[in-house]
């Protein structure tokens, strides 16, 4: 038996964790550059505010019904969400945590799993502030679509939902949408409404030669799942498989020694954070757009992967190889909006295997290197660079209404009185 | 030099922001003396963990934070800019002190008088809150301990 927790309106509910005072007001937190709605409390739904709304133009709106706009704070969202991961996991034998706001966790063996998810889900309104809508199946798919009846009626469900017999799942099948079925895509969605499957039902009753014909293996052991029949199972949390610094610019950006700048700068944060997780990468990728919203502007957006000689996580070697694909990418004319380095096929520092053409005098000089740039950056903040790197506070993040970092910061913790 | 270019709608429909987690942290036992045979040094047997404040303030992380007092509603219990530290995990007691929010209000330190159904402040100057039946009182958490810096 599997549970879907899955916390309501995550990011807003974590701005309101400490500010009670504004919770009866509509929420909403924006994107990174303070571009678009992502998350928004109750409130903030019923006065039809969209996921996706763009803040400059619904800027009027949001004054006239006091609108508490917050800037994204990961660093809050991703403390709040750490305390709720370890509290769930205390409650289970194993759990597989799928995303910043929602776990999987496998139930089996519990006498009375109702009993102890209301607990649960009492234990974290509690301790975070934070509320939960719980799902209950024999299988994950369908704990995905059980979470999903708990979080449409609160009221009736109390925000937790068992299908616990073969009756509920029926009635359940009905009413899903499979565009809803966790892992149909929207491009998977259209195609079957093009086969007459509109439903879950639909789908659960269409015959296993047909679906393994067009929708291969993967869409076959979906319709198990829906069935009831258990075939996915919890998932390891593994190391990252690969880390990405991608950022937009608050102006559009010409010029390709600004372009490259920006990129050193992602290439030494990416070497950092595989440094930091102890992983090396085997090959850069590069990509710069422009902006896709302006369709006066000509548009345009490469990307180029360029592997490494062997797995590296020196910031010489990455930010080396990052200019030489913005140097092959880069075109002239195009206002450019945003760029990224992701750093690919990652690997445990450890069980590298080396190149014997590299000299490896050279190799341990860099690491030496690099580790006295992490330390001293610890020591003085980020102050060391290599020259390409930028040092102005000019492309700082657009957050013009970032709450305090409430756990994380000893001089911005909570003042009350 | 091998150069692979990939389709960008490829790209950008997987991207996301991503962050590199904490190491998980190990904990094993560390023997200065080391491991090797022979007469081992008699002071080992007697090596315990050094005093934390964590451990026996924070004991449980996720469900402790800390706040900063402001005012003089809890003086001379508290003064201002003394560190609270307030663990979620526990029900406030009677006249045990809480950091609540009466019907969406400010959160607010307060000592709690569960017979008399009031919200007390330990300075006489200050006002009761008395709360009704039909108010709703959240309650952040149990203030457990502070810290004062001294100057």
């Amino acid at each position: 038996m599997f549970a879907l927790i899955d916390c309501n309106n995550f990011y807003a509910s974590c701005e309101l964790i400490f500010r009670p005072e504004i919770a009866h007001l509509p929420v909403v937190v924006l994107s990174n550059q303070d571009g678009c709605v992502i998350a928004r409390n109750a409130v903030a739904k019923s006065l039809d505010i969209k996921m996706g709304d763009v803040y400059f133009q619904k800027q009027d709106y949001f004054k006239l019904y006091n609108v508490q706009v917050f800037s994204s704070n990961y660093t809050l969202y991703g403390d709040i969400s750490h305390r709720i991961m370890t509290i769930i996991s205390s409650y289970c034998k194993d759990i597989e945590v799928y995303s910043v706001d929602e776990a999987f966790i496998d139930l089996s063996g519990q006498i009375n799993p109702n009993q102890l998810m209301e607990e649960l889900k009492l234990y974290i309104r509690q301790t975070t502030q934070v509320n939960v809508s719980i799902g209950i199946a024999s299988t994950k798919v369908l704990a995905k679509a059980a979470n999903k009846i708990a979080k449409t009626y609160p009221e009736q469900t109390k925000g937790i939902y068992n299908i616990d017999s073969e009756e509920k799942r029926l009635k359940c099948l009905k009413w899903l949408k499979i565009s809803d079925v966790w892992g149909i895509g929207s491009q998977y969605a259209r195609k079957l409404n093009r086969e007459q499957i509109f439903k879950a039902i639909d789908y659960v009753n269409a015959n296993n030669e047909y679906i393994k014909k067009h929708f291969s293996v993967v869409g076959l052991r979906l319709k198990y799942e829906l069935e009831g029949k258990s075939v996915l199972k919890l998932e390891d949390v593994k190391a990252k498989k690969s880390i990405a610094v991608t950022r937009s610019f608050d102006k559009n950006l010409t010029d390709f020694s600004q372009l490259k700048e920006r990129v050193s700068t992602f290439a030494s944060i990416c070497s950092e954070k595989l440094r930091k997780q102890k992983s090396s990468c085997s090959a850069i990728l590069v990509f710069i757009h422009t902006n896709y919203f302006r369709k006066d502007l000509p548009r345009y957006s490469k990307s180029i992967i360029i592997p490494l000689s062997e797995p590296n996580s020196s910031v010489i070697e990455i930010t080396k190889a990052t200019h030489e694909g913005l140097k092959l990418i880069y075109k002239k004319g195009y206002a450019y909006k945003k760029a990224g380095v992701i750093a690919l096929d990652l690997c445990d520092e450890n069980v590298i295997q080396h190149n014997i053409f590299e000299e490896i005098n050279n190799r341990a000089k860099q690491n030496a290197l690099c580790l006295t740039l992490d330390k001293l950056n610890g020591k003085y903040g980020d102050k060391v660079r290599l020259a390409s790197q930028d040092f102005g506070e000019k492309w700082k993040m657009k957050q013009n209404f970032a709450s305090p970092n409430y756990t994380t910061k000893w001089n911005e913790i909570l003042a009350v009185e | 030099m091998n150069i692979n270019y990939i389709k960008p709608q490829d790209l950008f429909e997987g991207l996301e922001w991503i962050e590199s987690k904490d190491l998980q942290r190990k904990y094993v036992n560390f023997y200065p003396s080391g491991v090797s045979a022979g007469f081992p040094k008699p002071t080992d047997d007697f090596i315990e963990h050094k005093l934390s404040l964590d451990e026996r303030y924070a004991y449980n992380p996720e469900t402790t934070f800390f706040v900063r007092l402001t005012g003089m509603s809890m003086y001379d219990t508290f003064l201002e800019n003394d560190i609270l530290i307030v663990h979620t995990d526990k029900r406030v007691e009677n006249l045990q002190v809480g950091i609540f929010s009466v019907n969406g209000s400010k959160y607010t330190t307060k000592r709690l008088d569960i017979k008399n159904k009031l919200l007390l402040p330990d300075n006489k100057l200050f006002s009761t809150i008395a709360i009704s039946e039909t108010d709703v009182v959240n309650c952040l958490g149990r203030v457990i301990a502070f810290l004062r810096e001294l100057t």
